[in-house]
C-alpha cells in the first residue's frame, strides 16, 4: 500500500522539490512504479513521455555515470617525494592554504553557491535579457554588515554573496556591486574595446558587403550593444542549454536497441527496454530474467 | 623565495608571458613575448611571428595518473608510461572548472616551477594568461586569483573565458571564401565560437573578442562523456573496458566519425533478421572496422584497420597451432563508430533532456539582437578536441543551415588546429603589449585593491 504517497523520482516533468510529494492516488496509475507487470505495457502513456518513472531513474543514473572520471572509486594522493622541491609551502597565507587543502568537489561548490544565493531571495532570477545597464556608480548599495542586501537594480543574483564566517569569501565580491572608493584606473579602459566599434554597423561592413547584401536586418545601436555587453554572466545552471520536447522540434525521440544499437522497434514486456527484433530480445531476455526474476 | 621585482613592474609589463589554457584533459602551455627578435633563452621554439606560422604550445596531460603497479605519474610524466591498462586518473579540473588546487598546484609546479621543468619560469618575472570555462562559479574564480597571486606570485595576470581568446586569430582566413585578408583589428569583430572540449560543449557569441554573456550556452556533453559512452557500448557488446578509459579514448579518436546520413549508415550496419543475414553486414560498406587492442608487450599502441570478415575463421585456425597473430585482440566496431558522436547532435538518443548543438546555437542566438544574426551565422568557428572527429563541422554546417533563416549566409569552419587554437589566440594577444596590459592586472594592483576588485575587473565591469 502506498497511502497516496509516492516517491518522486526526478523526471523532467516532476516538481522541483526533491524527495516526497503528495499526489492524488488515481488507482491504476501506480502500476507505473511496478513495471514488472504486463499491465504496464498496456497502460495509457502520454505521447511525449512514454517512459516510466523507474526507467527515467535508470536513464538519469546512467547519464550520471557517463560523467564520471573513473568507473571505480579511486583516489590518488599527491606523491610525497615531491614535497622536497615544493617552493616554500610555508609562505602560503591561511586563505591560500585553505584553498589548497580543500577537497570540495564541483558539486559541493555548486551547492554552496545555490545555498548562498537562496539567502538573498529578493531577486528575479531569470531576467537575463532585460537587465538594464546600470553603471556601477549609480547604485549606492550600503556597504553594511547585512551583506544580504547587496543587490542593485540591474544586477542579477548570480553573484556570490559573501558569507561573513568564511574568510575566503568575505574578501571576494563584497564590493562587486558597490561603489569602490578608489576608482581603479584600468576599469574604464575596458570600455575602449567597445568604443572601437563606435559606428554600430561597423562589424558588418568589415565582414564584406557581398555576404550581407541580400538581407540586412536592423542593426542594434551602439547603446544597445553596450547594454548587451554589460549584462553579467549567467550562472552555471542558467547557462545550461534547454530541451525542446519531441514535438517542438517535429522529430520524435529516437529509440535504439539496447543489444545491438539498431532502431529499437519492440519493447521488452517485463522491463520496457527497447530491442530491434526477436533475436536481440532473446539475448536481452536472458539477463532480464536475472534482473527481475521470472 | 625570489626577490620581488621592485616598482619597475608597475610601469613596464613583464618581459614574457606564460599562456596557459588549462583544459580538463590537457594543459596547453607555452611562452609568448612581444619581442621576437629577442627570444627568451629557455624554450625558444615557440617564438615565431604570428604572421608566418603560429607558435605551438606544449600539451601536458592535466592529471595525476596511477597505473596497475601503483606508480603515479604527474602531468607530462605520463608519456613515460608504457602500460595504460586499468589506468586511474585524478583531474583537478572537474566539469571544465578548476576545482582541486591541491592537484593542480602539484602539476603546475612539476611543469613550470621545477628545476628540471621544460617550461621553467620565475613567476615574479612572468605574466600569466589563464583560461577558464565560461559561467564559472565566483568562488572558484576567486580561489584561482588568490592562488595565482598569493601562492605563485605572478607579476601580472589575465584570467579570461577560453572562447574569447580565439577571437585573436585571423578568423577570416579559416573560411573557404578567401577575401583579401583585412587583418586590421586583432580581436575579430564578430564570431560565434563553439568550443567542444573534454568536459562540455559551449557556444559563445563574441563581439570584439568579448563574450555576450547572456547568450553563452552549454551542453553537458564533451569528449569524456563520449569516451565513457563508447566504453559502455563496447562493454555491453564485446569486452568489458569500463576501467580502460584511456584505451577507449584512443579507440574513439581512431574510429569515430559523425555521420552525414544517420539512417543510411544504420541500415548498412544492421545484421538483418534472424536467419536472413544481410550481405552488406559483412563489411557494412566500409563502416565495419577492426581495432587491434594494444597488449603492452609487443604492441604499445592500438590501431584501426579495415574489417576482415574472415578473421574469425582464421583465428580458429591459428589458435589450433600457429603463431603470433592469434594473440591479437580485436574489437569490431560498426554502428558504435557513428552513434557515439551522434549524441552531441541528439542527446535525447540516450534519454538526456538537453537539445543538440544546433539547437544550442539557436538558443544562444535568440538571446542576441536580431541584427547581429547574419554576422554570427556567417562566422561560426569550432574549436576543441571534438572538432577533430571527422565530419563534425560538415554535419554542424548542415544542421545550422536547416535552422537558420534562408536569407542568412551560414559559414562554419573548423579552427586550423582545434585543440591549441585557444592557446594560440592567447599567444597572439600576448604579443600586443598594450592590449594585454589593458586587460591584465599586476600583482601590485591586486595587493592594493584586493580580490574583489580583481574579480570585478575580469568580469569586465
Amino acid at each position: 500500500m502506498n497511502f497516496g504517497v509516492i516517491e518522486c523520482v526526478p523526471t523532467g516533468k516532476s516538481i522541483a522539490a526533491p524527495g516526497w510529494a503528495y499526489v492524488p492516488d488515481t488507482g491504476p496509475n501506480v502500476t507505473a512504479l511496478q513495471p514488472g507487470r504486463k499491465r504496464a505495457r498496456n497502460q495509457l502513456t502520454t505521447s511525449s513521455h512514454e517512459t516510466t518513472a523507474k526507467q527515467d531513474a535508470k536513464i538519469l543514473r546512467e547519464i550520471e555515470e557517463l560523467q564520471r572520471e573513473n568507473m571505480r572509486d579511486a583516489f590518488i594522493p599527491i606523491p610525497a617525494k615531491s614535497k622536497d622541491n615544493a617552493r616554500g609551502t610555508s609562505k602560503s597565507s591561511s586563505a591560500v592554504r585553505k584553498i589548497l587543502t580543500s577537497q570540495k568537489t564541483f558539486q559541493n561548490h555548486l551547492e554552496d553557491y545555490h545555498a548562498l544565493k537562496a539567502l538573498a531571495p529578493s531577486q528575479p532570477s531569470s531576467s537575463a535579457t532585460q537587465a538594464p545597464p546600470t553603471p556601477a556608480p549609480l547604485t549606492p548599495a550600503p556597504r553594511a554588515p547585512s551583506t544580504l542586501h547587496l543587490t542593485s537594480t540591474g544586477k542579477r543574483s548570480h553573484k556570490k554573496k559573501p558569507n561573513p564566517t568564511d574568510p575566503v569569501a568575505t574578501s571576494v565580491r563584497k564590493a562587486s556591486t558597490i561603489v569602490m572608493p578608489p576608482p581603479p584606473p584600468p576599469v574604464p579602459s575596458r570600455q575602449v574595446i567597445l568604443d572601437d566599434s563606435e559606428p554600430g554597423p561597423k562589424p558588418h561592413e568589415r565582414d564584406g558587403e557581398k555576404l550581407l547584401v541580400s538581407y540586412i536586418p536592423q542593426l542594434p545601436t551602439q547603446e544597445e550593444l553596450d547594454a548587451l555587453m554589460r549584462i553579467p554572466p549567467l550562472s552555471y545552471v542558467e547557462a545550461k542549454g534547454g530541451y525542446l520536447e519531441g514535438e517542438g522540434t517535429g522529430k520524435p525521440v529516437r529509440k535504439f536497441c539496447e543489444v545491438c544499437g539498431y532502431w529499437g522497434r519492440v519493447k521488452c514486456m517485463r522491463c520496457g527496454v527497447r530491442c530491434c527484433a526477436l533475436e536481440c530480445l532473446q539475448v536481452h531476455g536472458e539477463e532480464c530474467f536475472a534482473r527481475y526474476g521470472a | 623565495m625570489a626577490p620581488r621585482k621592485s616598482t619597475q613592474d608597475l610601469s613596464s609589463p613583464p618581459r614574457r608571458t606564460l599562456v596557459i589554457d588549462n583544459g580538463g584533459h590537457t594543459i596547453k602551455a607555452g611562452f609568448s613575448s612581444p619581442a621576437f627578435a629577442d627570444p627568451p633563452p629557455a624554450p625558444s621554439d615557440d617564438s615565431q611571428t604570428p604572421q608566418t606560422a603560429l607558435p605551438l604550445p606544449s600539451i601536458i596531460p592535466n592529471c595525476l595518473a596511477r597505473d596497475r603497479d601503483k606508480k603515479v605519474y604527474i602531468g607530462s610524466q605520463l608519456s613515460r608510461c608504457d602500460d595504460f591498462n586499468e589506468m586511474i586518473f585524478r583531474r583537478p579540473v572537474e566539469r571544465g572548472y578548476l576545482v582541486n588546487w591541491e592537484a593542480e598546484k602539484e602539476i603546475w609546479e612539476h611543469e613550470f616551477f621545477d628545476q628540471k621543468a621544460a617550461l621553467k619560469c620565475d613567476p615574479s618575472e612572468t605574466g600569466l594568461i589563464l583560461t577558464e570555462a565560461p559561467n564559472a562559479l565566483p568562488q572558484l574564480q576567486t580561489n584561482c586569483d588568490q592562488v595565482v597571486f598569493e601562492e605563485f606570485g605572478f607579476a601580472s595576470y589575465y584570467r579570461c573565458p577560453a572562447p574569447s581568446l580565439n577571437a585573436y586569430h585571423n578568423i577570416q582566413s579559416l573560411f573557404p571564401v578567401p577575401r583579401a585578408p583585412p587583418k586590421t583589428s586583432s580581436p575579430a569583430e564578430i564570431l560565434l565560437l563553439i568550443d567542444s572540449g573534454y568536459s562540455h560543449t559551449t557556444v559563445t557569441p563574441l563581439l570584439q573578442g568579448q563574450a555576450i554573456q547572456p547568450a553563452v550556452r552549454r551542453l553537458d556533453i564533451g569528449g569524456k562523456f563520449l569516451t565513457n559512452y563508447l566504453a559502455r557500448l563496447i562493454s555491453r557488446r564485446q569486452y568489458d573496458m569500463r576501467n580502460d578509459t584511456y584505451i577507449v579514448n584512443e579507440i574513439k579518436e581512431a574510429c569515430c566519425y559523425v555521420s552525414r546520413d544517420f539512417k543510411g549508415d544504420m541500415e548498412r550496419t544492421w545484421k538483418g533478421p534472424k536467419g536472413d543475414r544481410r550481405e552488406v553486414y559483412a563489411t557494412s560498406e566500409g563502416i565495419a572496422i577492426d581495432y587491434v587492442l594494444p597488449d603492452y608487450h609487443k604492441r604499445s599502441k592500438g590501431y584501426a584497420r579495415d574489417h576482415d570478415p574472415n578473421a574469425a575463421g582464421k583465428l580458429k585456425n591459428l589458435t589450433t597451432g600457429k603463431s603470433v597473430e592469434a594473440a591479437e585482440d580485436i574489437l569490431t566496431l560498426r554502428n558504435e563508430r557513428f552513434t557515439v558522436p551522434e549524441i552531441l547532435f541528439n542527446p535525447s538518443d540516450i534519454g538526456m533532456r538537453q537539445s543538440g548543438i544546433a539547437q544550442l546555437i539557436w538558443d544562444s542566438l535568440s538571446a542576441v539582437p536580431f541584427g547581429l544574426w547574419p554576422g554570427f551565422l556567417a562566422n561560426v568557428v569550432i574549436v576543441g578536441g571534438n572538432a577533430n572527429v571527422p565530419g563534425f563541422s560538415e554535419r554542424l554546417d548542415m544542421e545550422i543551415r536547416s535552422l537558420a533563416p534562408a536569407e542568412c549566409i551560414v559559414r562554419v569552419a573548423k579552427a586550423a588546429d582545434p585543440i591549441v587554437s585557444t592557446w594560440q589566440g592567447g599567444a597572439i594577444l600576448a604579443t600586443d603589449v598594450e592590449a594585454l596590459k589593458r586587460l591584465s592586472i599586476t600583482k601590485q594592483e591586486y595587493e592594493e585593491h584586493g580580490a574583489a576588485w580583481a574579480a570585478r575587473k575580469f568580469d569586465g565591469r
